[in-house]
Order: C-alpha cells, then structure tokens, then sequence
C-alpha cells in the first residue's frame, strides 16, 4: 500500500498542494486532469526524484521521504519510453536486476510473452515502434518487480489502434500480476477502463477523488464534470413541474447522449433552440439554448438526418426520470 | 517561376561556397607545396623541432587532461540543474574565447607575476612559474577550457534527465546511472570537445609567448624561424604542425561521425 499524506510541492512559480490519496495493495489508481495540472510531477515526487517541501509519503506504513530513488523500488514508465539507446531490448530490460534480487527466469518468459516482445531482444530502440518500446520500458519496469508501478501517460503518444491494444495488455498484465500502479493520464477512456480508483487533478490541486463510478456519476464540480463528459449541469429548480419531488438537490446533471432530441412539441418535454451544430464524423454534436441554459445533446448520424433539424430553429428535447444524475455534492 | 528565383539564390550560395572552400584549402595546399618534402623530413630529424613538437604535444596534452578532468563534473552539475546567475555564470566561462590571446597571456602575467600576490607566494615557496612548461599549459588551458566545458554541456544536455530517473528508479545508484547511461551515451562528444580543446592548446601562441617564449612550442618556433631566417626556415616546422593538426581534425570527424543520437527517436 502506498500514501501520499498533504503533500506540498514547489516547483518555481508552480506549486501543488494538499496532495492526499492512497492506493491499497494491487490497486489501479489514476491520476486524472488536464496537461499541465501537476500529475507528473506527483509521480516523481513519489519515485523521489523531485523534493516535496512538506507531508509524507509511506510505502507499507514506512516513511520512504529519507530514501534515495534506487532504494524506494518504485519503478516509473515514461510517455516517451525513454530506452536506453545504446543498449538491446534485453540489456534495457535486464537492466534493473543487477541491483535487485530478482532471479525469476519463469516470470521473465513470462512478462516478456504477456507483452510480445520475444522477437525483440536482440534489437536495438531504434528499430522498435512506439507501441513496441513501451511494451518494452513496461516490462523494463515489471522485471525488477517494484512495490509500487508508475505510469506516465504510456499511452499518449501511440497511434489510436495500438494505444487501444497496449491498453487492453496494461490492464490483462494487472490482472495476472496485481502489482499496485498510479498511472497518469488526461483521458477519462483509459481512466475508466483501466482505473479502480481515481484522483482528479486541476491546477495543482485534487479536485475530486473516489470510484471511477462515483466520479462519473457524482462529479462535484464544473470542472470534473466536464471532464468526464457531463456536460449538462441543470439547476434542479429550472426543472420545472415535470420531476418536481423526485429531486432533492440544488443541481442534476445529464449526459448529451441522453437527451433526445424532437422536430415537434412533445408531452414532458422542453423546448429550446438549436443554436450550434458540430458534425464529429460519426455524430453530431447539438447545442440548444434553453430556459435551463445552455444544454448539449449527441445525436448519431442517422437519427440526425431522420429529425432533419438546422441551426436557430425551434426543437423539443426531452430526457427520462432515470437519466438525471443527482449530484449531491456539486459546487458552482 | 519559383523554382527560377530559388535557383538564382542558390547560385549565389553555392559561390559564396566556392570562395569560401578556396580561402580555407588553398593557403593550405599552398603551405604543403611550398617546400619540397626532403626539408619537412629533415626538420623532423633536427633535435630543437622534434623537442619543440614534442612539447607541443605533451603540454597540449596535459592541458587537454586538465579541462577535462574539472570540466566534466562542473558541466554535468550545471546542466542537470537550475539556479540563480547560471546564464552569468556560464557567460564568464566563456569569456577567454572573445579575448586576444595576448590579452589572455597579460592577463595571466599579472596574476603570476613574481610582483603579485599569488606570483609572490609561488616564487616564496620556490615555485617558478613563468618560463617553464607550467605556464605554458597555464596559456593553453586559459583559452581552452571554455571549449572543454562547451562541449561536456551539449554532451550531457543530449543525455535526457528521463533516462536518468528511470535508471535510478531501476535500482542504479548515481554514480552507477552515470557510469551505465550517462557517459557511454556522451563519451563520444565528451572526446570530440577533448580534441578541440587539444587543437585548440597546440594551435595557441599569444597567450604562451607572454608568459613563456622559453621553452619554446611548435607555434613560437615557428615565429621566431620566420621573423629570424624567413619563409624557407618557417615552413618545414609549419608543415609537421599542420600535418599533426589535421590528423586530429580527421580524427574528430571519424569519431563524431557515428555516434548513439541517431538511436535515440
């Protein structure tokens, strides 16, 4: 198990603060938020490479503040891969065992079929694709079999269909070895395929932390919201008669993909008008002006044309009891 | 129409090229020509040029051991971190490189200056520095050094920190991260601005003339066979000097040619 207890981090004009979660053993956790919002710099600061100025950081219940990077066992995997070039895929994946006491040749067959990478061993970096370095610093980083895993958006710079594939491995390498990892990322898609638990981070500061459920489905704040693609945060008083009694807090949110959309007037419905479209190539995104604001609705392509609507006409729109999401802690 | 204009500058680059190429190889070729290769053989066998080039090569060589010696841990230091006045600091080392090489050698003369406080201290302990061979690697290192440091940071700037941490985070002490990533990966740079920095001490003679034209270096020898016996005398010196320097330019460009950036995307 690893904590990270109020930690505070200074780094130039840019500071992170009030930093607190922790991460049982054999737990996926996320750290969530936008480029620039710190979470690297989090990652770091736990493998000890960047100071931190005040909390603690405990691996077992032990303090690892006083520990140099080399003695904490905390193994991190960049975005860039960062192999070392003068050396084959099996030197750079031998690498750490020099210093540990792994001599496990059955786990390393194994980790090195688990990610393919059998027919790469004795090439060099420079001859491997992106997805195959990363498989390639993961398993770096797995054979020396760290306390604690870390992964810094190992899947941002890959082409969709490998970050797809090699997101599936991460997540079947997880469950077969059940090392504790924090990975970082500021897509919600590999968050909530491969996260147990979670940390929104903005500005320097965690902004929401929980289940990968509860942060989509109780966001607290605009900011979490939008980020894991609610975007319709409705003032429950603007609901009107139609669910009156069934809410009972200041605001409920709805997801675009649930709000249907109608050429005419329908009964329980609202009415707005379309002021944007934006084609997405396999959807539409609707916006409508609407006595609850301004509201965003999903359409997919054939039920666009089938309404046949356009930009400042009138239109009725309309979504179920079960899709408002009560938020009970949502702060404007 | 483009493809015309771009053509008509290309012209201009490719004379520029031409007169440049003809300013640097043709003094050269011309030195090389100038005598017949009997005297270049014969001022090889004559004691005082082979002393002389010898000494050249050995103070040049010192000097070399010296730069590298303080300023790869200093570049290593400065370029893995931050701090205040660093630009400042990095500016002040390169300073001997904007200065005249007399200049350089004054500057050291008051400083060594038998006069002077730090001169004092070395005469009172009996200590001679100026017209020995000390001084004249003191000349050398003064407007080579920048070099040395120059290109220990580029060599070190092209290691990424990442690769660093994540050794460190595999278990590697430092020093072992160091040893393992850090200089097989800058060892080639690392000897390229050794090499320069060589060069640059052999080729020096402002500097060493002020505070040693005894005993002498390739480059005095030279001036003083020109200024006393003229061109004929001058040249054979002239030409072993620069048969030395272009073998360790060849040298630079065979080991600067294959190096591990190219593995690194």
């Amino acid at each position: 198990m690893i904590e990270i207890k109020d930690v505070h981090i200074k780094l130039g004009d840019f500071s992170l603060e009030h930093i607190d979660f922790k991460v049982e053993e054999g737990m996926f956790y996320i750290l969530l938020g936008p480029t620039g919002a710190g979470k690297s710099v989090i990652l770091e600061t736990i493998v000890g490479l960047i100071e931190h100025h005040s909390g603690h950081i405990f691996i077992d219940g032990q303090n690892i503040e006083n520990l140099k990077p080399e003695k904490r066992n905390i193994a991190i995997c960049y975005q860039d891969y960062v192999l070392f070039p003068h050396m084959t895929v099996k030197e750079n994946i031998e690498y750490g065992l020099k210093y540990k006491n792994v001599n496990d040749s059955n786990y390393f067959k194994e980790l090195i079929d688990l990610l393919k990478i059998r027919h790469l061993l004795d090439r060099y970096p420079i001859n491997l694709s992106g997805g195959e370095k990363q498989r390639v610093s993961l398993a770096r980083a797995l054979v020396i079999k760290p306390k604690v895993l870390l992964l810094d958006e190992p899947l941002s710079a890959l082409d969709v269909h490998i970050k797809d594939q090699l997101m599936r491995d991460i997540k079947r390498l997880h469950e077969q070895f059940g090392m504790t990892t924090i990975m970082v990322t500021h897509s919600f898609q590999e968050a909530y395929y491969l996260g147990d638990k979670v940390s929104v981070i903005n500005d320097g500061r965690i902004v929401q932390s929980g289940t990968m459920e509860e942060i989509l489905n109780q966001p607290n704040s605009d900011f979490v919201s939008n980020f894991v693609g609610l975007k319709n945060i409705i003032s429950s008083d603007k609901l009107g008669s139609v669910f009156n009694g069934a809410i009972n807090t200041n605001y409920v949110g709805v997801r675009p993909e649930n709000v249907k959309i109608f050429k005419t007037e329908i009964e329980g419905g609202f009415t707005g008008v379309l002021s944007e479209i934006i084609d997405m190539g396999t959807f539409y995104e609707v916006i409508i002006d609407s006595e609850m604001g301004i509201l965003v609705a999903y359409m997919m392509m054939g039920e666009f044309i089938k309404t046949d609507i356009e930009v400042n006409q009138r239109i009725y729109f309309k979504f179920s009891n079960e899709d408002i999401l009560k938020l009970n802690n949502y702060i404007v | 129409m483009f493809n015309g204009k771009m053509e008509k500058m290309y012209i201009f680059s490719l004379l520029s090229g031409f007169l440049i190429l003809f300013f640097i190889v043709f003094p050269i070729v011309s030195t090389f020509t100038w005598t017949d290769l009997g005297l270049v053989f014969q001022a090889m066998k004559d004691p005082v040029v082979l002393e002389v080039i010898l000494r050249s090569v050995k103070t040049a060589t010192i000097t070399m051991a010296i730069a590298f010696f303080f300023s790869v841990p200093f570049a290593y230091y400065v370029v893995r971190h931050e701090f205040k006045f660093k630009n400042l600091l990095e500016s002040i080392i390169d300073i001997p490189m904007v200065m005249p090489h007399t200049v350089a050698g004054i500057a050291l003369l008051t400083v060594l200056s038998p006069k002077k406080d730090i001169g004092k201290f070395l005469a009172g302990h009996g200590v001679d520095v100026l017209g020995t061979e000390s001084a004249i690697v003191l000349a050398m290192l003064f407007v080579s050094i920048s070099l040395m440091f120059n290109a220990s940071k580029e060599a070190f700037k092209w290691v990424p920190v990442r690769m660093e941490n994540v050794s460190r985070s595999l278990g590697a002490s430092h020093f072992s991260t160091f040893m393992r990533v850090t200089f097989p990966l800058a060892w080639r740079d690392l000897l390229s601005g050794m090499i320069i920095t060589w060069a640059r001490a052999i080729s020096e003679f402002g500097a060493v003339i002020i505070l040693a034209y005894h005993p002498m270096i390739a480059p005095t020898l030279i001036y003083e066979r020109y200024t006393n016996y003229g061109m004929n005398y001058a040249i054979p010196v002239t030409v072993i000097l620069l048969t030395l320097s272009l073998l360790i330019f060849i040298l630079l460009r065979v080991v600067s040619l294959n190096n591990y950036k190219r593995r690194l995307q």
